[in-house]
This record gives C-alpha cells, sequence and structure tokens, in this order.
C-alpha cells in the first residue's frame, strides 16, 4: 500500500481536481436532459474523457500511471454521473458541483486506498 | 523480422517515451522494480523489451544480460544506459517471435511492461520459453486486465484506443503464460490485481 507523502498527496490531488472538473463540466452540459439516464452515460463517457486527458498530460508524467488512472478514471465517471442525478440543492450551480465533485473525489481515493491495501495483503489496522 | 506494424509503433513512441514515464511512473515503482529484478542469477539471463532502457538502474551488478527490443529508436536511447550497466550486458533488435537464440540457452527470463504490447502474447511466451532451460525462470512485471468493477469496465473500454499507440489494458497475461507452457510458482500484486509481479518456471513437457 502506497505511504510516500509525495504520492499520496497526488493521488488525492489528482482525484479532487478530476472530480470537480468533471462535476462541473458535465453537470453544466448534461444536466436538466429530458431523459437522465441519456445525459448520465453521456456524463460517464466525457467524465472518463477529462479524466484521461488530465491523466496522460499532467498527472502520470508526475505521479504514477496505473495507481493514479484507475483511481482518477474513476473519480471522473462517478462524479459525472452524481452530478446528473443529484445536483446539490436540486439544480445545477457550479459551486455545488465543485463540492460534489471534491466528495466523490476523495471518496474514491481513500476506498481505492483500501481496497488496494486489502489486495496487497497489508490492510490498515 | 516481419512485425513492421509494431516495430513502427515502438519507434514512434521512442521520442516521447521517456518524457511519458517522467518522475511519476519510475519512481513509484523504483522500490518495487529494485526488489524485482534483485532475483537476477549468475546465469545467462534475457530482458525482453528493453524499451528506452529506464530498468537498467534497477538491475543489481555484475550480471550477464542479453537485452532485446523490436524497435531500433528505442534502443539508440537505451544504448548509453547499457554501457553505463556495471557488468556484461548487451542489447540487440531482435523480434521475440523471431529470436536468433538457441533452444534452452537462457536460465533467467525477465519483462517489465512488455506483454501488454505483444501482438501474440501467447506465441511470444512461448518463444520464452523455447530458449529458457527447463527449469529456468520467467519473471514478469505486468500491469493485466481487471476482475474488479469498474476497472474492468474502464480497462476495456480503453484498450481500442491505446492499443494504436502502445499498450493493451485487459490482458490476462497470467493465463497467457500457462497456455505458453509454464507453471507459475507466485503472483505478487502490487497494484490492485492490475500491476503484479508474475514468477513462473519453464515445466519439461513439448510445447
Amino acid at each position: 500500500m502506497e505511504t510516500r507523502a509525495y504520492f499520496l498527496f497526488g493521488d488525492l490531488l489528482g482525484n479532487l481536481v478530476v472530480g470537480v472538473l468533471a462535476a462541473v463540466i458535465c453537470g453544466y452540459l448534461c444536466s436538466g436532459w429530458p431523459f437522465m439516464l441519456i445525459g448520465m452515460i453521456v456524463a460517464m463517457f466525457l467524465g472518463m474523457i477529462i479524466s484521461t486527458v488530465l491523466t496522460v498530460t499532467v498527472l502520470l508524467k508526475w505521479f504514477g500511471a496505473m495507481e493514479v488512472m484507475l483511481p482518477v478514471m474513476t473519480t471522473g465517471m462517478f462524479a459525472a454521473m452524481a452530478i446528473v442525478m443529484w445536483p446539490p440543492g436540486g439544480t445545477y450551480t457550479v459551486a455545488g458541483a465543485a463540492q460534489l465533485g471534491l466528495m466523490v473525489g476523495f471518496i474514491v481515493f481513500v476506498l481505492t486506498w483500501i481496497l488496494n491495501a486489502v489486495i496487497v495483503g497489508k490492510a490498515p489496522a | 523480422m516481419n512485425d513492421l506494424v509494431t516495430k513502427a509503433k515502438w519507434d514512434k513512441a521512442a521520442k516521447t517515451f521517456d518524457a511519458m514515464s517522467g518522475v511519476g511512473t519510475e519512481k513509484r515503482w523504483a522500490p518495487v522494480k529494485k526488489e524485482f529484478f534483485s532475483r537476477m542469477g549468475d546465469g545467462k539471463i534475457l530482458f525482453l523489451a528493453v524499451g528506452t532502457g529506464l530498468d537498467i538502474a534497477s538491475f543489481p551488478p555484475n550480471k550477464d544480460i542479453t537485452g532485446i527490443d523490436i524497435s531500433p529508436k528505442m534502443l539508440e536511447q537505451a544504448q548509453p544506459r547499457a554501457n553505463s550497466y556495471p557488468g556484461n550486458m548487451t542489447i540487440a533488435e531482435v523480434d521475440v517471435l523471431d529470436m536468433p537464440y538457441e533452444d534452452n540457452s537462457f536460465d533467467q527470463v525477465f519483462t517489465s511492461c512488455t506483454f501488454c504490447s505483444v501482438p501474440d502474447p501467447v506465441a511470444g511466451l512461448a518463444s520464452l520459453c523455447r530458449v529458457l532451460k527447463t527449469g529456468g525462470e520467467l519473471h514478469m512485471f505486468e500491469h493485466t486486465g481487471s476482475k474488479i468493477f469498474p476497472f474492468n469496465v474502464m480497462l476495456n473500454i480503453m484498450t481500442p484506443l491505446t492499443r494504436n499507440l502502445g499498450p493493451e489494458m485487459n490482458r490476462p497475461t497470467q493465463d497467457n503464460v500457462k497456455k505458453a507452457g509454464f507453471s507459475i510458482k507466485e503472483i505478487n500484486p502490487i497494484y490492485m490485481d492490475v500491476v503484479k509481479t508474475i514468477h513462473a518456471e519453464k515445466i519439461n513437457r513439448s510445447i
């Protein structure tokens, strides 16, 4: 499991930034569609694209490959879908989307860290 | 050597390979790779897919290593690193599917993020099996597909896109190792069930 401060910082930063970007952008583009399911699916793919672009252009170079890419893409997908399904306050606002994106990013960072620790066989006490 | 497509792909990637790897990937994996390559023994070692030679810094000294790669552009960048290696290391432009080495000529084979990219991975692994001595060791540091949702979905979606630029993201590498005639001794997860080391042995049977 990862315990080095530099990479923990990078993983957290990547997830928070992607969470905010995915939620703000996808919420702006896909919220309020007549068919929410279609909006969610489009947002999901857009979220993946946003996270992939950020990973390939910035995060990969400084913080790693799979360890960054998998959680960050997960954050991108779920932040994008979440903002379409549950915009805070019922309607899309940039501030609300950013808050939701931060929350999703933090949750994914924590859950993937724990999952990895369990899989690698060194679960936290 | 006929695989001009793979050769062209990696020749093209050679220009930006080190920059893309950057601080992140190599620094993150450095402790793991140091431990992984410490398994190099005193016999003849084949290292498949030297690339630009970034892994050479993690090799223990005083070993007898033959490094091969399909891409001459990658090897151009690897040559200074190979020259600086404190041991016996030669590198050559060789396609794993068309290796000029005799059967049973190597004691160990090492690979590092290679079998995400070999076009026919089972044939490539079978070719490694051919040049390994019976009881010889195969050591792999690889990223593979995942059985965990949503990683499996994401890796399956990404693979058609990444395939043209370099690696495939969803290879069932440990299954391929078995199909090629190896007996897997150890699998160590490094990150989720995606990044792992695979340690196998050539068993005494015809392929």
